[in-house]
């Protein structure tokens, strides 16, 4: 008889027996296994977290940015070239309508002179940082704006004393409702509320102030009717072309006085900031997730040393090499596998409450979720292929010798 | 006869009975370990072991006797010399097929029993036949004749935790068994039991090798031997003596039907 003649069975390993090898080595440690996979978990949520508030505030910011479209612009003066404040001239609302592209220009003109208050008892130095604004009626239709309550300025309510707030103009003087007719105190003069605001993200300042009409500005607090800022809405394909001529159009004296910006670019710069802060703090949570996985290869190393009895009865049991290298190659991949898709589950729900804290759209992007396990999976099988392999490198009269 | 010379143990083993297919064949197995100055730790050992023989390998620590394990075993490979394990050449094989000569033909008992904890008795059992790629139901049905054989077809949910050192023991002769190997063995299988249990456990393996079963004790304790028909002496890696414990080899009904499936050979 020679070796030849035998007939030589292979060591085989089911695939599902795999999955029960790496699962059994996790149940008997539990305690162990769940502090391990907490640090991926805790690593892999942070990032979930980080790429789904992102996306979920830019989703927020970019549907904010198409409502209000990108074809809104605002000249102001600038400074003379003595560095001393220019003005519009008065005719610069009227020259900028008639540039083909503009939809609608509205100017509006801050009444320095006048504060507004609750009431006379107040005195006129707590205006409160509100400011008082004269428009025209066409303001709302430029700024896309919409009223909470009421309604806004017209020919007719514009000359005479009524005032529409800005929403942070509202809260401050404590008006939250048109119920009763409230009135406020502008210099000597009561006016009517008719309207509040809601808020206004291309101009800021509009929440802020309380509009009144250009003619009442005019009769009551002899404002110069020259504008302090034009608010102008293009045609969407033009709106470049059309700011170049603002300048020369507002003021063709001195277009160099004029300032034109375009206040979507402002929101757009925002998305591109917290671009760079999810950038960071997807690197702190890969940190996370790196330490978590150092923890994993820690106790996987460990654990081989434990385990050489182990590693000996299924050497000599008949597991080859390959066979202990993929029980704890599969062990940890495991281990870290679950804590990635508990991190997910945790990043996603921290995500999902935020999102609901503010009111945004709940956004997490699948790639994001998909990613989150991919990164788990490959921390897992990163940091337990060299206990993996250690374990495999054991011989088996060795390891059936400990203890 | 005590002192048989090793040049000649060959031709007195009782291992010649016409019939009896060899098991294990050792000739001139020596295992040198690597050092300065290198140990051998078996030197030119010859020894057959037939089919459905039980021989207890006896000798004092240092005698090469957890080598010669380890060489029958299919656990490590001689330096020199030859060791053929179910009619397999160790030196021709490699680690793949060193493990599946270990998964299909040799059953293991360790003295610290190696049960694998937070498995069922059970279970623990039907670990024997993982690495034979047995279908997880078929494993579980063998296991559970296994257990019956050894007599603990009662305990087969309870832990190795809820087992007393005598019954881990029968669930690790269970999983050595479960396979119908070539060829068991057992390493001071009493070594960790108090005299009772470890009578008990001799008496389980007397009933396998009656049932058929190939076994091989090894062990420092010259009662334990005595369990054997035969006994091998072991001392400084060579064979001291080799003789029959009682005046001839026990045929053991080779024929028996349905007797370890694989294990006969022409």
């Amino acid at each position: 008889m020679s070796a030849a003649t035998v007939e030589r069975p292979r060591s085989r390993l089911r695939p599902g027996d795999v999955a029960g090898l790496g699962l059994s080595g996790l149940r008997v440690k539990r305690t162990r296994a769940l502090l391990t996979g907490l640090g991926v978990a805790i690593g892999i949520a942070a990032m979930v977290a980080v790429v789904g508030i992102s996306a979920s505030s830019k989703a927020d910011l970019l549907a904010e940015l198409d409502a209000l479209g990108t074809n809104f612009l605002q000249v102001q003066p600038g400074d003379s070239v003595f560095g001393e404040a220019a003005e519009l001239p008065t005719t610069a609302p009227d020259m900028i309508r008639r540039i083909a592209d503009v939809e609608s220009a509205s100017a509006t003109r801050t009444v320095d002179n006048a504060t507004v208050r609750r009431n006379h008892l107040i005195p006129a130095s707590e205006s409160g940082g509100i400011a008082v604004v004269a428009t025209e009626p066409s303001l709302l239709d430029t700024l896309a704006g919409t009223v909470a309550q009421g309604t806004f300025l017209n020919e007719a309510t514009g000359a005479y004393p009524s005032v529409v707030l800005g929403s942070v103009a509202a809260e401050r003087l404590g008006i939250s409702s048109l119920d009763g007719g409230p009135l406020v105190y502008l210099d000597r003069h009561w006016f009517r509320v008719i309207g509040i605001l809601d808020d206004v993200p291309l101009a800021p300042d509009i929440d802020r102030s309380v509009l009144i009409g250009y003619d009442v500005a005019q009769r009551l607090f002899g404002i110069d009717a020259a504008p302090s800022t034009v608010q102008v809405r293009t045609d969407p394909e033009q709106t470049d072309a059309v700011g170049d001529l603002l300048a020369a159009t507002a003021n063709p004296e001195a277009p160099n006085e004029v300032d034109v910006s375009r206040p979507s670019d402002a929101l757009e710069a925002r998305t591109k900031a917290d671009e760079t802060l999810t950038a960071l703090l997807l690197g702190l949570g890969a940190v996370a997730l790196l330490v978590g996985g150092v923890g994993i290869a820690n106790v996987m190393v460990i654990s081989v040393l434990e385990r050489r009895a182990e590693i000996g009865v299924r050497r000599a049991l008949g597991a080859t090499r390959r066979h202990i290298r993929l029980q704890f190659l599969i062990e940890s991949i495991l281990l870290a596998g679950l804590g990635g898709a508990v991190g997910v589950a945790l990043g996603a729900t921290i995500t999902w409450l935020y999102a609901d804290s503010r009111d945004w759209r709940f956004a997490v992007p699948l790639s994001g979720l998909l990613g989150g396990v991919a990164a788990a999976l490959t921390v897992g099988a990163v940091a337990g292929l060299y206990p993996a392999i250690r374990a495999s490198r054991l011989a088996p009269a060795e390891a059936v010798r400990s203890e | 006869m005590t002192v048989i010379p090793e040049a000649t143990a060959t031709a007195v083993a009782p291992a010649k009975a016409p019939g009896l297919a060899p098991v294990l064949e050792l000739r001139k197995a020596s295992k040198i370990y690597p050092g300065t100055p290198p140990v051998r730790a078996l030197d030119q050992v010859t020894l057959d072991v037939v089919e459905g023989e039980m021989v207890s390998i006896i000798g004092p620590s240092g005698s090469g006797k957890s080598t010669l394990l380890h060489l029958i075993g299919a656990l490590d490979r001689p330096s020199r010399g030859t060791v053929r394990v179910a009619g397999a050449d160790l030196r021709a094989l490699r680690d793949p097929e060193l493990s599946a000569l270990r998964a299909s033909r040799i059953g293991f008992v360790f003295q610290q029993f190696h049960l694998l904890e937070g498995l069922s008795a059970l279970d623990n059992v039907a670990t024997g036949l993982i690495y034979r790629g047995i279908a997880p139901g078929e494993r579980r049905r063998l296991a559970a004749d296994a257990l019956g054989r050894v007599g603990l077809g009662h305990r087969v949910r309870h832990r190795p935790s809820e087992l007393s050192g005598g019954e881990k023991q029968r669930v690790a002769i269970a999983r050595a068994v479960v396979g119908e190997p070539a060829i068991v063995l057992a390493d001071e299988p009493t070594g960790n039991l108090d005299s009772a249990t470890g009578a008990e456990v001799l008496d389980l393996f007397r009933t396998l090798h009656r049932a058929g079963h190939t076994i091989v004790l090894i062990t420092h304790d010259p009662q334990v031997a005595a369990a054997a028909p035969r006994t091998v002496s072991l001392r400084d890696g060579r064979i001291e003596s080799d003789h029959p414990t009682k005046p001839a080899p026990i045929r053991l009904e080779p024929d028996r039907p349905g007797a370890r499936p694989g294990v006969g050979r022409p």
